[in-house]
């Protein structure tokens, strides 16, 4: 075979340093470079001669056949790129492990010998280059995905040059800045975006990277607009390879936000979610440091509340009206004390009050006040209007103060103990006070009342029912009496709460209904011209079935017309107790006994209600009828239950009828009768004999 | 030279021979890329070189890619194919695929463009010189990249005193995308004449 190629080409053609393959029109290998053979890595020999086609297994051998005769035939020449042909020849790279195949472009280069066309073929290797881009192709994807995520990241990012301007900030950054990239750029991280005072931090932060890979701490910056936030900051040095610092990477998170929670947290933690006034170990810890800060003149009171009407309200009207009542009177109560107080709700429906640098009375004095301002209020739910009560206990807290505890207990003792009188009242704790000290023995007043209906020391008084349209009978409501052993007259509203809490009123009750009928009796002919006497009963009487039957009893062995007896129960009881209520009701009228509703309008009257419970008397809460002449809302609730009353077949009694302008009202409205001291005192119940005997 | 530098006539048959051409190539592209690659040459134009530079600069005002390769024979000159940037990116990520997965123009792909390119500028050449009967050769490709202008003035600074432009838009149509791309062939007004000689002589023969 002969080769094209002399002598000195020949050299060169050896010395090149890339691959060359002469072939002619048969594909037949007439020459190839000492490059190639070493990269096809068989014998020189073994090639010569061959077919390229023969020798190499091609991907596309049409392709390559077609590119060659075009510059055999046509004198063209082409160019194969590894990116289209990767390692078209089987070459092996051997300065890179020997395995590895090699990335190869060819030139295919139509050449003229004497008369002959012969084919050359150049490969070049680029596998190196291949390489390179397949790696730069990799980081450019990993680039973009870094991307991504720097750019949505939640944190806000900044990379700075060592000596601390700015080459790029995250769309988080311009969001919480407010500086956008331009703003940014070029300026220093350190002195541009901080303020003046957290300068100081560069020269902290740059030491702490000279012998640390990362500085983290809290600071904080300023918006655009001048807004002071706080970021939690973390920043990395980025090192080169020769391990100088070329930037700084700082990572910002908005402690701002995390403060916000963290605040709330500690706002939920600390106060009541239904009020929003601040709870009970919130005020305990409040008592505890005021308590310590007492100094020997220091002087506060601690006011303990308890709203009387809460449950009936929750239970007739749902949680959502007794939510609503709490809310209510803590926004009275916040709108009523100084602004310096320090007001919570401790549970339930009790609250506390802190009032600072006062005196018990000025404390007595504004409580009172507060619950004079609680009775006006008129709490309305839906169709029903409550009135509600309240009790206050007052406590001294000093420096003397044992504890938060022992004060709050005081306090509570001392509302407990106005409860017991009464309600609607204030009572100021003192440690040498019976009431109160004998109550936390707990069984002064049961022991009380057990003397008095054991010694018979109860006593009846009586008060008319007048009829305010005609001249018929009068009526009398007999009211229950305590003689204390020093001779003195115990109020109701001093023992009959007492004997509620300590189950005790049936057993009054049963004292009243018993001595009343036997005074009945015993009077028979002298009290014809009374129209019935009229017993009160409690609640929990209501529900006593053993108390029922002895009312039977009594009144079967009386041999009195038992129309001569009417009973009233409150609304509330009633109510509370619907289904007993109509049970008592219904079996004692059936005695021929009569039945009022007492206190109507105070708790919850709902009209409905009274369809329920058949009654033949509506006592008018005695609230609505006191300010009757003056109050035209007063007037018209009087009116409506007055028209609701006649209508449903019942006469109506107005309480409280003071003076004979209230009277002249009632009349024109049209209510039936009137009790009140305007009407007539309550006396000793056998006044009442000699009252008549002097009418008649 | 006065007048057009063609006749409409002899237009239509170049124009005829490149589409020839393009899909010889086309189908070569085909194979290759194993996916039907259709390419076209809507129109053809003779222009003076200050005519070209004025109609590229319209065309695709920035920097391009180009593929330079020269010819030899009865006519020769300078052939070149040029593509915007973008246009090129998109070519070549149609046609090696998920390998430029950016902007990045990098070595890989300005091979690929070089190959793709002197696929379509030999079958041209090759159709020419086959269907004119006569001799023509071509030397390797070579890539350019630049400003329109700059590629063309260094053509310019290569060719004779007052070379003729013959421009051919092409459309490569692949599946679900078409691409522009612009063939030039850059030649003294000598060679166009011979170029015309050989058309003249084809026609004749056709017309016969």
């Amino acid at each position: 075979m002969k080769t094209p190629i002399t002598t000195l080409e020949k050299v060169i053609f050896d010395a090149s340093n890339q691959g060359m393959m002469i072939i002619d029109s048969d594909y037949h290998i007439v020459d190839i470079n000492r490059w190639l053979v070493e990269a096809i890595d068989i014998g020189k020999i073994d090639l010569l001669g061959h077919s390229i086609f023969e020798l190499f297994n091609f991907e596309q051998p049409q392709f390559l056949r077609r590119t060659i005769k075009q510059a055999l035939e046509s004198g063209l020449s082409s160019f194969i790129s590894s990116t289209l042909h990767p390692r078209l020849f089987p070459l092996h790279n051997r300065y890179q492990n020997g395995d590895r195949y090699m990335e190869q472009s060819c030139y295919i280069k139509p050449i003229i010998f004497e008369t002959s066309t012969y084919c050359l073929i150049q490969v070049i290797d680029v596998t190196s280059t291949v390489m390179r881009e397949r790696l730069l192709n990799k980081t450019s994807i990993d680039l973009n995905l870094f991307k991504i995520a720097i750019e949505h990241s939640t944190s806000s990012i900044v990379i700075t040059d060592n000596a601390g301007l700015i080459e790029y900030v995250n769309p988080r950054f311009v969001e919480i800045a407010g500086f956008t990239s331009e703003d940014a750029i070029g300026y220093s991280y350190f002195s541009q975006l901080s303020q003046a005072h957290e300068q100081q931090f560069e020269s902290t932060i740059m030491a702490a990277l000279r012998y640390q890979e990362s500085w983290k701490g809290e600071r904080s910056f300023v918006t655009k607009s001048g807004d002071k936030y706080w970021v939690n900051e973390h920043i990395y040095q980025a090192r080169n390879a020769n391990n100088e610092p070329t930037h700084l990477v700082a990572i910002q998170d908005d402690l701002t936000q995390i403060k916000d929670i963290a605040r709330k947290a500690s706002y939920q933690a600390s106060h009541d979610s239904l009020t929003g006034l601040i709870n009970r170990p919130e005020f305990d810890q409040i008592l505890i440091s005021e308590i310590n800060r007492a100094g020997s003149a220091t002087q506060h009171v601690l006011c303990f509340l308890d709203i009387d009407q809460f449950k009936v309200v929750n239970d007739t009207s749902g949680h959502g009206a007794g939510d609503e009542l709490l809310r209510r009177m803590a926004d009275i109560f916040d709108l009523y004390y100084p602004k310096d107080k320090v007001l919570a709700r401790l549970g339930g429906d009790e609250f506390a009050v802190i009032l600072h640098d006062t005196d018990i009375p000025q404390a007595q004095a504004i409580s009172e006040q507060l619950i004079q301002q609680i009775q006006e209020f008129r709490f309305r739910w839906d169709d029903s209007v409550f009135s509600v009560g309240m009790s206050i206990g007052l406590t001294l807290v000093t420096a003397q103060t044992v504890s938060s505890i022992e004060a709050v207990k005081q306090a509570e003792n001392a509302c407990d103990a106005a409860k017991d009188m009464g309600r609607n009242r204030v009572h100021v704790y003192q440690e040498d006070d019976k009431t109160i000290t004998q109550r936390q023995g707990d069984t002064y007043w049961a022991t009380k009342i057990n003397e008095a209906l054991e010694h018979d020391r109860f006593v009846l008084y009586a008060q008319p029912i007048v009829p305010l349209l005609d001249s018929s009978r009068s009526s009398y409501e007999v009211l229950v009496r305590m003689d204390d052993t020093d001779g003195s007259v115990i109020p109701p509203g001093l023992f009959l709460p007492a004997a509620e809490r300590f189950n005790l009123s049936h057993r009054i009750d049963r004292w009243v209904v018993d001595n009343t009928v036997s005074w009945i009796m015993k009077h028979r002919q002298e009290i014809e011209h009374i129209d019935h006497i009229s017993i009160n009963l409690s609640g929990l009487t209501l529900s006593n079935d053993s108390f029922l039957a002895h009312i039977v009893q009594v009144i079967e062995n009386s041999d009195i017309e038992a129309s001569k007896i009417s009973f009233e129960i409150t609304e509330t009881a009633a109510i509370a107790n619907i289904t007993q209520a109509k049970h008592f009701i219904s079996v004692l009228r059936k005695q021929g006994c009569l039945f009022a509703l007492d206190d109507f309008g105070s708790g919850l009257s709902s009209f409905a209600y009274l369809k329920n419970l058949k009654v033949d008397r509506l006592k008018i809460d005695g609230m609505f009828v006191k300010d009757i002449v003056s109050d035209a809302i007063d007037e018209a609730m009087v009116k409506s239950i007055n028209d609701v009353g006649h209508v449903m077949g019942m006469k109506t009694i107005a309480e409280f009828v003071e003076d004979d302008d209230i009277k002249q009202r009632l009349i024109e409205l049209g209510v039936d009768y009137g009790q009140g001291y305007g009407l007539g005192k309550p006396v000793p119940i056998d006044q009442v004999l000699i009252v008549n005997s002097q009418i008649a | 030279m006065s007048g057009p530098v063609l006749s409409e006539e002899y237009r239509d048959t170049l124009s005829e021979l490149f589409n020839i051409g393009m899909g010889r190539a086309a189908q070569s592209l085909s194979e290759m890329v194993d996916e039907e690659v259709i390419l076209s040459v809507p129109s053809l134009q003779a222009l003076r070189y200050v005519e070209a530079l004025d109609l590229f600069t319209n065309v695709s005002n920035g920097p391009i890619n180009a593929v330079e390769q020269h010819f030899d024979g009865r006519f020769s000159g300078n052939a070149i194919i040029f593509y915007t940037q973008s246009s090129s990116a998109e070519l070549i990520r149609h046609i090696v695929g998920d390998l430029a997965a950016n902007e990045s123009f990098g070595e890989m792909e300005e091979e690929a463009l070089k190959e793709v390119s002197n696929i379509i500028l030999n079958a041209c050449f090759g159709c020419l010189a086959e269907v004119l009967d006569c001799e023509l050769k071509s030397g390797v490709p070579v890539i350019i990249t630049g400003d329109i202008g700059a590629v063309l003035k260094k053509q310019r600074g290569n060719s004779s005193v007052d070379p003729l432009v013959l421009s051919l838009s092409m459309q490569f149509s692949l599946p679900n995308k078409a691409i522009e791309g612009q063939v030039s062939l850059i030649m003294a007004s000598e060679s166009i004449r011979n170029l015309v000689k050989e058309l003249e002589r084809f026609s004749s023969l056709y017309a016969m």
